[in-house]
């Protein structure tokens, strides 16, 4: 586990960044979300943000076993989910947390 | 957000009748002598337009079923009336368009294949040809084993209920 995460920050530095908003996603999850009623799950997001970092880590996992050349328009595809979940996940957390102080 | 159980199990029953057919339209290029189905099956690669199509059948049609059944039996035994919309409608979505993904490429790769293993070609050159169908065809794998767990996890969510 370590390592492939440690095998994706080297391909791609910029990973870090959603690996920590998954895990402040998951705090955030049991001490927020849980006891309270929130319009938007963080969830889908973070489920969105893994889903796109097993997906980039398999490509690049396959283009290492094959040598294949083709594959940078899948890598992009996955760098977009990912980019597409991190966002979700730093959009949502404020947004949630701002309607429950409203409250 | 929640939705009716009886409004879950038509949906999956609509959608099992419709991967019916979807699989009876696929299996019609058997009968066209001129795209030699029986001949390019016995070759190696041609396994692969099996998978694709047994995957339409199991997944697709038996596996809808089989969540239309379940939902039912829920709405029976626990009588439970409401579930979660969100996830429903993920899992509806996310397994339908891997069934259709994995179908199609691994289907479309394997004819392709077979026909040039049946032209005579070398083992490298025919993986050169089928390249293309393997990565659409392992994130359709993907999102059907997602959409299958958010299945699972929804249905644990409102037995719990």
């Amino acid at each position: 586990m370590l390592d492939s995460i440690y095998f994706l920050i080297l391909i791609q530095p910029y990973l870090y960044i959603s690996l920590v908003i998954i895990l402040i996603g998951f705090v955030y999850y049991i001490l927020i979300e849980r006891k309270n009623e929130v319009p938007y799950s963080i969830l889908w997001s973070i489920f969105l943000t893994l889903f796109g970092l097993v997906f980039f880590y398999l490509l690049n996992q396959l283009e290492i076993q094959t040598f294949r050349e083709d594959l940078e328009p899948w890598k992009d595809l996955s760098l977009i989910i990912i980019l597409f979940g991190t966002m979700f996940s730093g959009i949502i957390m404020p947004l949630n947390i701002k309607s429950l102080r409203k409250k | 957000m929640l939705i009716n159980l009886e409004q879950i199990i038509k949906y999956f029953f609509q959608i099992f009748l419709i991967n019916t057919a979807i699989t009876i339209i696929v299996a019609i290029p058997v009968l066209i002598p001129s795209l030699a189905f029986p001949i390019l099956i016995t070759e190696w690669p041609g396994i692969y337009i099996i998978i694709g199509f047994f995957s339409l059948i199991i997944c697709g049609i038996l596996g809808f079923c089989g969540w239309a059944i379940t939902y039912f039996l829920i709405l029976k035994i626990y009588k439970v009336e409401f579930t979660n919309r969100n996830l429903v409608f993920a899992q509806i979505v996310l397994c339908e368009s891997g069934i259709l993904l994995t179908a199609i490429f691994m289907y479309w790769g394997g004819y392709v294949g077979a026909s040039a293993a049946h032209a005579g070609m070398a083992e490298f050159v025919i993986g050169e040809i089928m390249e293309f169908a393997v990565v659409p065809s392992g994130l359709g794998i993907g999102l059907q084993i997602a959409g299958n767990l958010i299945g699972l996890i929804n249905v644990f969510s409102t037995i719990k209920k």
